[in-house]
């Protein structure tokens, strides 16, 4: 269980992180998603401890992670978005060495380290440098280092972006099997993984939370908050540019030539409004244009839901 | 802020350079401190954007307490403090002969220590301050600049820097530094000579202390107050306390004969103290016949050529002094400046080898033609030397002798004799180390082995480590 | 403390399974292994002189292995470890800073003082092991000579303790950087700076120039090399290094609340 309150993070002056609230349950895959610069990795890090919040309180499975450091990254493993190792290690050594460094015992470790070796796809190759492994397989060493204490929390920054399609669908499945034991933050600019994967959608933006919810419940919002439709008309606009706007249930966004753009707040409304000005006024519409807009339209315009 | 630090800390340090009571510059560089410190605090606190002031107090004043345990340790350990003494020649360690002498003084004494400013030797000197001040206090050490005291470095004739001198009232003694070793032996000499004397005989036409032509004595007497004596002339006729207050009887190119009474008070004399006689083969008559009753006389030298090198001693040289078992005593026992410790025949070897680079010579052709004085005959008993027999035909002191430190050689061996009647000095010998036995073969293999072959070995070693580190095994 | 040993052996592994040992060791060893060549062969000049030589005997007074060779030799390995610790320990922080491994390890669940013994053990005991490297020489003298082992050892307790501080600012100044050069120049910066205060020992007056003169930390090894083991002196190294490690430690400290 991930417990966010209140957190807020200047860097100097910029208020990167506002306030920011969230709960992420036991069990449940959470994705974390939204523009470059938004705060998404300032987020991660600061849960997994790297740096220190102007305010605001973190709590990971129960415990406080700025009054009881220790106990909260016990229970947490985190996975940077460009893993940088130890090069001068092999496989195998670097995750003994994260392995006992996280307490597991001495009888136990090596055999961990076997174990997630396999699942994350590396043991073939545990005798190796790891800087002399490609990306993917560092991805998944770092994968490994973040599953090896079998942690209550997990936290992935960019989990997938180097691997290839075969392998990505291994890990999610693997995580998959995992969430039943911990609560995942997974931070993603891959819509159709997180989509896949995610069992709620956290949604930040310039540095504030626009949505969360789970998948169902923000694709409602998106789906009715954010339909636009292009009305094509035949004649220019103006003589019942009055009428469209007192449209029920919709707001004009735009007019560009024959084109008015509509934002549908109620389609219950709209839609029979919309025939009805075209049935008893006679307004020229021709077509409807309509755009699905899913998670993407999170990412461009928008106002707030 | 950083303003008032920086000026505080220049207030500060301007003031340690100017003449300003203690307490100013105390208080001035206690408050740059203090500025300094907050300043720092002021920032970490911002930086550190701790989220609660008690958080922020309770953790500073921690560092801050500790930091001043560590001041406090630091202070009281310099202030009580103790050495372990691990040096081969064991600087910081008194020994019990040291000790013994210290208590033996009874005037106070003065040691006078010449340092420059920058020398880093005060916390030996402090050392030594504790050390006397806990043996009773008799002795009082002062470290003067030997740039800038110099009317005390004129006065005791100071050249070189660790030269110490040791004081006791009218009386002072100077020695070359100021280890244990030296000191002690200081000590001894200035407490041996209260009341000691270099007696010059006088009444045979002997040159005069106070002429300070190059015929006189005058730069001898001066150079036995150098080391601490006082100068007396006394008459072997008349002065009857020459054996209690005569470290040293000096007679000098007697031209007049020795009464019979004179003769024999000086055999009596032989006794007591050394007798440093400098006179040439044209002897008084009374003198070399009581010589020659104590089995010495002069006669011929002979030198073998072949064997003048400076440093080997002359093994085959036929001696015409009669059979006498005091001339085999001779070796080892006479001291010329620059050289240590040279014996008999190898001096007479030396100044032969200068003179005349062929053919034999004489002892006599050496004191015809040479100049220096030769050391013709010396008693010794099992103390030392009872007396010294330099012969020359020429005056002494002369400087426009052909090697110039005659002079020098004759305070020298004047200094030693009346050296020889004071108590014997505790002998710090350390046992010097025998040389290191390395042939040049086995230095150029080391030298090998340590620039090239060790570093080889480490390399492969380093890089057998890496590349076993680099294999994968299947 | 499981973990502080599993942090230093890391130090150890990073040192050896990298071209850094490589490189260092033998760099040691050669650097070392001239001083040592040069003061002996000085020496035998002096102690055996060839016959040609005429002028001779009396020099040879007072020359024992100790100072003719041994104690050059240890101020010059002074200068070699001075030179080459920092580049040590340059590494120790920046190089994890620089990639984001400092990142991973503060999310680990290791306090950071663990963190900091666990990297200043790491690199004092890869520098001690130079320093014991470095016993050959006088063990060479000792196959030919009589050395006074009793003052050896307090010469290397010196260097000993002077390490010790090294390290440690080197330690600190590495976590102030992500770049190593800008580390190591701090290092040798500190190190100066402590010349400075040294030398300003001089100009002032009387009450302070001995505190300031504590300052100058070789200043001290000048009484271990004579074989002198003075209480102050082990005081101020514990202090100096107390210092260093402190100050590197909150600033490790900044990420753990």
């Amino acid at each position: 269980m991930i417990t966010v309150s209140n957190l807020n993070h200047f860097f100097g002056q910029f208020h990167a992180l506002k306030d920011i609230n969230f709960t992420v349950p036991m069990g449940t895959i959470a994705g974390f998603i939204g523009p470059n610069g938004a705060g998404k990795s300032t987020t991660l890090r600061t849960l997994a401890g790297i740096l220190i919040p102007t305010s605001g309180t973190v709590e990971l499975d129960g415990i406080s992670l700025f009054t009881h450091p220790l106990e909260a990254r016990a229970r947490m493993g985190y996975m940077q978005e460009t893993p940088i190792l130890y090069r001068e290690l092999k496989i195998r050594e670097y995750l003994e060495f994260v392995a006992q460094i996280k307490n597991i015992s001495k009888s136990e470790y090596q055999d961990r380290v076997q174990h997630i070796m396999k699942r994350c796809g590396v043991a073939h190759i545990q005798e190796r440098l790891i800087g002399n492994i490609s990306k993917g397989n560092r991805q998944r060493v770092a994968l490994a280092q973040a599953l090896i204490a079998k942690p209550k929390v997990l936290l992935l920054d960019e989990p997938t972006s180097a691997m290839d399609p075969s392998e990505v669908i291994r890990i999610r499945e693997f995580i998959r099997e995992l969430k039943s034991e911990m609560s995942v933050l997974l931070s993603s600019h891959i819509l159709s993984e997180v989509a896949q994967i995610c069992d709620r959608i956290i949604f930040i933006r310039d540095g504030e939370i626009r949505y969360q919810g789970s998948i169902q419940e923000i694709e409602a919002i998106i789906e009715k908050a954010h339909q636009t439709v292009a009305l094509r008309f035949a004649d220019p606009v103006e003589p019942f540019m009055q009428r469209l706007q007192g449209l029920a249930g919709a707001q004009i966004l735009s007019v560009e030539g024959l084109f008015v753009k509509v934002l549908i707040e109620d389609d219950t409304q709209f839609y029979p409004a919309l025939y009805k000005m075209v049935s008893e006024y006679g307004v020229p519409l021709r077509e409807v244009v309509a755009r699905e807009h899913r998670l993407e339209s999170l990412f461009s315009g928008g106002s707030k839901s | 802020m950083i303003i008032i630090t920086i000026i505080s800390l220049v207030v500060a340090v301007g003031l340690t350079f100017l003449d300003v009571p203690l307490w100013a510059k105390t208080l001035a560089i206690a408050a740059a401190v203090s500025i300094t410190a907050l300043g720092f605090l002021k920032e970490s606190a911002v930086a550190s954007k701790l989220t609660s002031i008690k958080q922020f107090k309770s953790r500073h004043l921690l560092v801050a307490a500790f930091f001043v345990f560590l001041l406090a340790v630091n202070t009281l350990l310099r202030v009580y403090e103790h050495v372990w003494d691990y040096s081969r020649t064991h600087i910081y360690s008194l020994r019990k002969e040291s000790v013994d002498w210290i208590g033996k003084i009874k005037n106070p004494m003065t040691v006078h220590i010449f340092l420059r400013s920058d020398d880093k030797t005060s916390a030996y000197v402090d050392w030594l301050k504790n050390s006397a001040y806990s043996l009773g206090n008799k002795l009082d050490i002062q470290v003067h600049n030997i740039n800038r005291d110099l009317t005390l470095a004129d006065k005791f004739g100071i050249h070189k820097v660790g030269e110490t001198v040791l004081e006791s009232g009218p009386r002072w003694v100077k020695v070359d530094d100021f280890k244990e070793a030296t000191l002690i032996k200081g000590i001894v000499r200035l407490h041996n000579r209260e009341g000691s004397s270099v007696c010059f005989s006088v009444d045979h036409g002997e040159p005069d202390i106070s002429d300070t032509t190059p015929a006189g004595l005058s730069l001898a007497a001066a150079a036995a107050k150098d080391v601490g004596y006082g100068v007396r002339t006394v008459s072997l006729r008349s002065s009857s306390d020459i054996e209690t207050s005569c470290s040293l009887l000096v007679i000098v190119a007697p031209q007049s004969d020795f009464f019979p009474e004179e003769a024999r008070r000086l055999s009596t004399l032989l006794g007591h103290l050394p007798i440093l006689l400098a006179a040439g083969p044209n002897m008084p008559p009374s003198l070399s016949a009581l010589f020659q009753e104590k089995g010495l006389g002069f006669g011929k030298l002979l030198v073998d050529q072949e064997n003048l090198e400076r440093h080997v001693p002359l093994t085959d040289v036929q001696v015409n002094l009669g059979e006498s078992e005091v001339l085999s005593m001779l070796r080892g026992n006479i001291y010329l400046p620059q050289v240590q410790s040279l014996n008999l025949v190898d001096m007479v070897a030396w100044h032969s080898a200068l003179s005349t680079p062929y053919g034999k010579v004489t002892v006599e052709d050496d004191i015809k033609n040479v100049g220096p004085f030769v050391v013709i005959a010396a008693m010794l008993s099992d103390d030392g030397i009872k007396a010294l027999v330099v012969g020359s035909n020429k005056p002494f002191l002369n400087v426009n002798w052909r090697y110039a430190s005659n002079g020098a050689a004759f305070v020298n061996l004047m200094q030693t004799l009346a050296a020889e009647s004071d108590v014997k000095l505790p002998d710090y010998g350390i046992v010097d180390e025998p040389i290191m036995e390395m042939t040049d073969y086995q230095s150029q293999w080391i030298r090998g082995v340590v620039i090239y072959g060790l570093p080889a070995i480490m390399l492969m070693l380093c890089a057998g480590i890496w590349i076993v580190h680099r294999r994968v095994k299947s | 403390m499981r973990v502080i040993w599993l942090i230093a052996t890391k130090e150890w592994k990073a040192f050896f399974y990298t071209p850094f040992a490589m490189i260092l060791l033998p760099l040691f060893l050669v650097l070392s292994g001239s001083y040592f060549a040069s003061n002996l062969e000085s020496y035998m000049n002096l102690a055996h002189p060839n016959e040609s030589m005429g002028d001779v005997g009396f020099a040879v007074q007072g020359l024992n292995t100790m100072d003719g060779i041994l104690r050059p030799f240890f101020d010059s390995l002074l200068n070699v470890f001075i030179f080459m610790v920092a580049l040590i320990t340059m590494r120790v922080f920046s190089e994890e800073k620089k990639s984001a491994t400092y990142e991973l390890l503060v999310s680990y669940p290791v306090t950071p003082g663990k963190i900091l013994w666990g990297k200043y053990l790491g690199t004092f005991s890869i520098v001690l092991s130079m320093l014991a490297l470095s016993l050959v020489y006088p063990i060479i003298i000792q196959m030919f000579g009589h050395p006074y082992w009793p003052q050896v050892w307090t010469i290397y307790l010196g260097d000993f303790l002077f390490l010790m501080v090294y390290v440690a600012i080197g330690v600190w100044a590495s976590l102030l950087s992500e770049n190593q050069l800008v580390a190591a120049v701090i290092t040798y910066g500190a190190f100066f700076l402590s010349f400075l205060l040294g030398y300003l020992a001089h100009i002032v007056g009387t009450p302070y120039d001995r505190f300031l003169a504590n300052f100058l930390l070789i200043a001290h090894l000048s009484s271990f090399n004579d074989g002198l083991v003075f209480w102050g002196d082990l005081a101020v190294y514990t202090a100096g290094t107390s210092f260093f490690l402190t100050l590197a430690y909150l600033r490790l400290k900044r990420h753990y609340a």
